[in-house]
């Protein structure tokens, strides 16, 4: 099976005044196939964001991209703005953390869908009036039709992130990027998110990359895990394979770090010295 | 339910109540809905619950940050409601409140000296004889090195930050502490250390904490009972291995059914636990 994105050697530095580029993404590859999900995992600085962002061409000046990313068949890396627009959307859809602030708050909610359903795919006004509701109704808000003329305010945030939801799949794309889209949320929410992400991935076999800092949350929702730690890759694998037995001392010191892999407080602090190194060094030495 | 600890408690909050009143014909707002709890020498009561639950406006509210509408809040015997303003704030030393944002939570353009010797510019007759050497001492109850002590907090990562934190609240020597989800805005790695330090602090100093938070694996470890909030009410409240393995209220099921586990399984939204 070929995959529906081959990254490789990605690469993102940013320029700085001082000189020496900050090198925020230091060439990693990965591919994601058609009905699979990939998380990517790690903590703040990891580089997993902008790994994310540089797909979707939204790494802009003082930031460069340089490697390969193929999405059907042609490099996203390096095309200009016009021409991703016409990947975006149909081809990669994406919802970021605060996506539900994204919407534009004086256009009631259905007409936004409206919209995007007329002008990418050129659907009359009636039928893209009801290929809204059904959206809406999709992802869970009940009585999408009356619901359909309400502004963004009139919404909760996880209401306002299932339209946001809505919106990404509503061209039916190929491949989903999720970047921490229930981070803000409820856990009640989330798990009614997360559920929804796969129901419509079972329908429509999209490849997804769900990025995230939750290693609960990437057991949840993915088949395999890509761990950054200071923009590489530090493991990668099934996330059975990952969670169960972790290869990579950082991975394991991030799993005996979270909560619910152990038993009493006193376990949290085994076996991260990676960890640990790392908030002296990044910020005790600046001193 | 025991509601109460055996020892005689810190804290003992009965009946309280805070309604914000709606302006321009807006309805009232009923944030806390009358909870009754208490809290002993060396125990953690987490308070769990979701965004509007109440929980963070019932941390406020038990020391005095916000006025209740009704009830009481005894610290060890004396009803705070009852207080004038400076003898509330003779008694607010000995409880301090650590905040969910360490950005936000300290003052940018203070040194940490300054902002751990603070709370003595408050209350003076605790003033240390040196300072500067007992902010020291501090630091390194906290885990922060000496010479952190002439920083900025921008110099300081989020874990360091909420280290200061910690130290500028036991600079008072409290006996309680209201944690307002103290490490949820931190990396999970760094939450583990300071999770691990708030609980050592907790068995020196005999420290009571009421710890509020929406991570029930967190809570898991480190709380001795558990109150679960919904809509300004305890739905239900007790030892935290009870309330987990043997929920009672249909609420509570369905928020362990709904939160994250990074055990084995399959997600099936909501089926497992």
């Amino acid at each position: 099976m070929t995959a529906l994105l081959d990254v490789r050697d990605l690469r993102v530095e940013f320029l700085t005044d001082s000189g020496a580029p900050v090198q925020a993404v230091r060439g990693i590859d990965f591919s994601v196939e058609a009905g699979r999900t990939l998380a990517i995992l790690g903590e703040s600085g990891s580089g997993k964001s902008v790994t994310s962002k540089a797909l979707m061409g939204l790494i802009d000046f003082p930031g460069m991209v340089h490697g390969e990313a193929i999405f059907d068949g042609r490099n996203l890396i390096g095309r200009s703005e016009r021409d991703l627009r016409h990947v975006r959307g149909s081809g990669i859809g994406m919802v970021f953390q605060d996506s539900l602030d994204s919407l534009n708050p004086v256009y009631p909610v259905g007409a936004q869908i409206v919209e995007a359903l007329r002008v990418r795919m050129g659907l009359a006004a009636s039928a893209a009036r009801r290929r809204a509701v059904e959206l809406m109704t999709e992802v869970g808000i009940t009585d999408a039709s009356s619901r359909f003329s309400s502004y963004p305010h009139q919404f909760s945030g996880g209401m306002r992130q299932r339209i946001c939801i809505a919106l990404a799949v509503a061209l039916q794309p190929k491949l989903l990027i999720a970047d921490e889209p229930t981070t803000a949320l409820d856990v009640t929410v989330q798990a009614g998110i997360l559920r929804l992400l796969k129901r419509l991935q079972g329908e429509t076999d999209m490849g997804m990359i769900f990025v995230t800092h939750d290693l609960a949350v990437a057991r949840m929702i993915a088949s395999d895990v890509l761990v950054m730690f200071e923009g590489v890759v530090v493991e990668r694998g099934t996330i059975d394979e990952v969670f169960r037995a972790p290869q990579h001392a950082y991975t394991r010191g991030l799993l005996s770090s979270h909560p619910g892999s152990v038993s009493s407080w006193r376990e949290l602090r085994s076996g991260h010295e990676a960890v640990l190194e790392r908030e002296e060094v990044v910020d005790v030495d600046s001193i | 339910m025991s509601t109460a600890s055996d020892r005689d408690p810190v804290l003992e909050v009965v009946g309280l109540r805070k309604v914000f009143s709606g302006r321009g014909g807006a309805r009232d707002t009923v944030a806390v809905a009358g909870v009754d709890f208490a809290v002993g020498a060396g125990e953690c009561l987490a308070v769990v619950g979701e965004s509007g639950s109440g929980k963070s406006t019932l941390a406020r509210t038990v020391l005095r940050l916000i006025d209740p509408t009704s009830g009481s809040i005894r610290f060890r015997g004396t009803d705070l409601t009852t207080l004038t303003a400076s003898q509330l704030r003779r008694q607010r030393r000995h409880m301090q409140m650590i905040f969910q944002d360490p950005y936000a939570s300290l003052h940018p353009r203070q040194t940490v000296y300054r902002i751990v010797s603070e709370p003595w510019r408050v209350h003076r007759d605790l003033m240390p004889d040196d300072p500067r050497r007992r902010v020291e001492e501090l630091l390194d109850q906290v885990g922060m090195p000496a010479r952190a002590i002439d920083t900025h907090p921008a110099q300081l990562s989020g874990g360091q930050r909420q280290r200061v934190s910690i130290a500028r609240a036991l600079s008072l020597q409290p006996d309680l502490l209201v944690l307002d989800e103290p490490v949820s805005a931190l990396d999970v790695s760094i939450q583990a250390q300071v999770i691990t330090l708030l609980m050592e602090l907790r068995e020196q100093l005999g420290l009571a904490y009421v710890f509020i938070s929406h991570d029930l694996a967190l809570v898991r470890l480190v709380a001795d009972r558990v109150a679960v909030m919904y809509r300004g009410e305890f739905v239900e409240q007790g030892p935290v291995a009870e309330i987990f393995d043997h929920p009672t209220a249909d609420y509570t099921r369905s928020l362990l059914a709904a939160s994250p586990a990074i055990a084995e399984g399959e997600f099936e939204g909501g089926a497992r636990r």
